[in-house]
């Protein structure tokens, strides 16, 4: 009731209150970009750990690939996931965690690997030695929860409990009453770890958890019925939105007590308070799902660069250029570029694009025709021996004279898979100045191509000489606008160089074609 | 970790002290770039910003005064020279557009609370919320603002003076504060209420 009489002059005190009450956590490359940066002699060793996990990542495959049905039989497989004849539960009350129930114990090393199937089976474990395996549901003695706040590990070690005891797994072989591991399979990943703070957090790394209790008679859990068996929380890492969540951890905290005070009840009683459980039930409700990694740098992109084409000429077979531009009149003509593609934000600064394109290219010859076909030769160069030799055609069209002059297109139709990068030079968040280049693995769908003669005295329309694959390269520069509303435009000058020749190896003259072009792009976030 | 012990690691340039100092302060600061930063990701880059010249200038802290408060004053300074860098003050907001952007509530009432408000903040003009932001919460004069902001001091009072007016608008609009009757608004029960 005091707040509804609040003024201005309070309201500016509590403006100041709340702002410094708001609290985000930062991605953790910023702390990394920090690290690099107070320490550039240790870069952050992003490169060994990527390589790492790829190992860890192969070895695990080939673990599992490797190893079905060979230790692990179908009879001896550890149910899970299934909600009938449960012995307890262990749920993870974590939006992005499955709860889990299991109806048997297994113990396991921690550093083995194993996998589940589609039915929630373990169907494979590298371990050599047939699996120590204890029926829970035989004895029912057994109990397989994970409910200590203190916990650390190491190799195969669970150290967990007030007393601080290590739990070897990986000697393990049966279990004593009251003792308990638990294979916990969980749809995202996880791993244990220290805050420096201290404080236990549970983040998503691996796809099993294993989880333990230590004997102990403050612990005793037994007889509980399957919906009044303690559940573990899992204290998230992070808010979804990056909003630090003061009360959660209140919550956090206020459960923790609870819980603790909770295992000093009598068997009979819930472990989890009516307002524990609608905590834990908006908690999962509220936090959504983390966002998409890639949101807001993922763009759709479009361009349209129509240019001039120009062909450089050269002839194989002699010392230089000599005479061939000088015996030919040809000139530049238009050229277009379509395309679409796919740009992610790789780096602040640096945008990896990939896409589909269209080409088309032409130049004109100027020549004559003549009434009546005449027989001539081109050279072509033998793949087998490389030696050259005259192929024989016949042509009306003159590169010398004739009744009258025609224009002879030289034309391509391609289609490219143009992968690059763009490089941000200047500007600011609205306004940039790029530089950007690619390669374009391309295929000539068609075209027309006219061959000068060996005499150079004649042109010889040749389609089946055209080298079908080839591969282009572009750069250019360009300015970029982005819209408030996600959508950026992008105009620029590009050069498009193609660097193999048009035409297969087994004719002398070798051609490339060079493109002069200004692009327009429009390019939208992909949300 | 103490902060004597941190504070000592920091100068021996130890990295394992400048992560705990980071990770305890980061969150905070990271908060008031928050709301001098057009969106998240300028924000981290004024942290990141800011925790380099932390880091550089850890020896020129003399235990005169709170480390936090000493930080904090590096990353708001960080803040407005990035800002001054990219010429940010021209920036304007419409009102009406400003009442339609929706802000995500939280599920935990003070979370809430303190999201609305910073993030009513950023609906406005980015001239007038550094300005409000830094007499209102940093608690600088306009004296120092308008040094900080090479602008008159009167300039900054008036700037002041128009980001609140607009933030009230806007606080109205979200049904935050309620509509003043005579002179002053009042705080909706509920909205801005402390723990």
């Amino acid at each position: 009731m005091m707040d509804r009489n609040l003024d201005i002059e309070n309201f500016e005190r509590l403006l100041k209150d709340r702002s410094d009450e708001f609290k985000m956590y930062p991605e953790k490359r910023v702390w990394h970009s920090i690290y690099n940066n107070i320490h550039p002699g240790r870069k952050w060793p992003s490169v060994a750990m990527s390589i790492t996990l790829i190992a860890i990542l192969l070895l695990t495959g080939y673990l599992n690939t490797n190893n079905k049905n060979t230790n692990l039989q179908a009879s001896s497989s550890i149910q899970i996931g299934r909600t009938a004849s449960t012995n307890f539960v262990t749920a993870f009350y974590n939006p992005f965690l499955e709860i889990t129930h299991f109806n048997k114990i297994q113990s396991v090393p921690f550093a083995e690997n194993f996998t589940l199937n589609n039915s929630d089976n373990l169907i494979s474990y590298n371990k050599k030695e047939p699996l120590p395996l204890t029926d829970a549901a035989g004895t029912g003695s057994h109990n397989g929860l994970w409910y200590s706040d203190k916990f650390s590990m190491d190799n195969h070690n669970i150290i967990a409990g007030d007393k601080g005891e290590k739990y070897n797994l990986a000697e393990k072989t049966s279990l004593a009453t009251n003792e308990s591991v638990a294979i916990v399979p969980i749809k995202k990943d996880l791993t244990f770890t220290t805050e420096s703070n201290h404080q236990p957090r549970l983040y998503i790394n691996q796809n099993v958890v294993i989880a333990s209790t230590i004997p102990d008679s403050k612990n005793k859990i037994n007889n509980h019925p399957v919906e009044n068996s303690i559940n573990e929380k899992v204290i998230p890492t992070e808010d979804p939105n990056g909003v630090e969540n003061d009360a959660n951890n209140h919550h956090d905290k206020k459960i923790s007590a609870t819980k603790t005070a909770s295992l000093e009840r009598t068997e009979n009683k819930p472990v989890l308070s009516d307002e524990e459980k609608e905590w834990i039930e908006n908690y999962a409700l509220y936090n959504r799902p983390a966002p998409k990694k890639w949101a807001g740098k993922l763009g759709r992109q479009v361009y349209f660069t129509p240019s001039v084409v120009y062909r450089q000429l050269k002839n194989i077979l002699s010392s230089g250029q000599d005479n061939i531009n000088q015996v030919v009149i040809q000139h530049p003509s238009f050229g277009v570029e379509v395309g679409s593609g796919i740009i992610y934000s790789l780096l602040k600064r640096v945008n990896i694009k990939a896409g589909l394109q269209l080409n088309f290219t032409r130049y004109n010859t100027a020549a004559f025709t003549n009434s009546h076909p005449v027989a001539t030769t081109i050279t072509l160069v033998s793949p087998a021996s490389g030696q050259p030799f005259p192929a024989y055609r016949s042509t009306s069209l003159s590169n010398t004279d004739g009744i009258s002059t025609v224009k002879l297109h030289n034309e391509t139709f391609q289609i490219s898979l143009p992968l690059g990068a763009d490089l941000k030079i200047a500007g600011n968040e609205n306004l940039q100045w790029n530089i950007g280049a690619t390669i374009q693995p391309t295929y000539v769908m068609g075209g027309k191509s006219y061959l000068l003669s060996s005499d150079k005295r004649n042109y010889i329309k040749e389609t089946s000489l055209l080298n079908r694959w080839n591969l282009n390269a572009s750069f250019e520069t360009f300015l970029s606008y982005k819209t408030d509303n996600g959508v950026t435009f992008q105009f620029g000058p590009q050069f498009r160089t193609q660097l193999f020749t048009t035409n297969t190896k087994q004719y002398i003259i070798q051609e490339k074609l060079n493109n002069y072009g200004f692009k327009f792009g429009i390019t939208k976030l992909i949300k | 970790m103490t902060e004597e012990i941190m504070l000592n690691g920091c100068l021996e340039n130890n990295a394992a002290a400048q992560e705990t100092l980071y990770m305890r302060l980061s969150p905070k600061m990271l908060g008031v770039c928050y709301r001098f930063a057009k969106n998240r990701e300028d924000a981290e880059d004024m942290l990141q910003e800011g925790f380099i010249k932390v880091f550089a200038q850890i020896h020129q802290y003399r235990n005169e005064g709170a480390l936090e408060g000493w930080i904090r004053r590096i990353v708001v300074h960080t803040c407005i020279n990035i800002l001054k860098k990219n010429k940010k003050f021209s920036d304007s907001v419409d009102i009406t557009y400003a009442s339609g952007i929706g802000i995500r509530e939280e599920t935990i009432p003070s979370i809430m609370q303190a999201k609305q408000v910073v993030e009513c903040i950023r609906l406005l003009p980015v001239g007038y919320r550094t300005v409000l932001n830094l007499y209102a919460v940093e608690g600088y004069s306009h004296k120092e603002i308008g040094n900080m902001l090479d602008i008159e001091e009167s300039t900054s009072r008036s700037q002041y003076t128009r980001a609140k007016a607009m933030l009230e608008d806007i606080l109205i609009k979200k049904n935050i504060l309620l509509k003043p009757r005579t002179k002053t608004a009042v705080i909706l029960p509920g909205a801005l209420a402390s723990n």
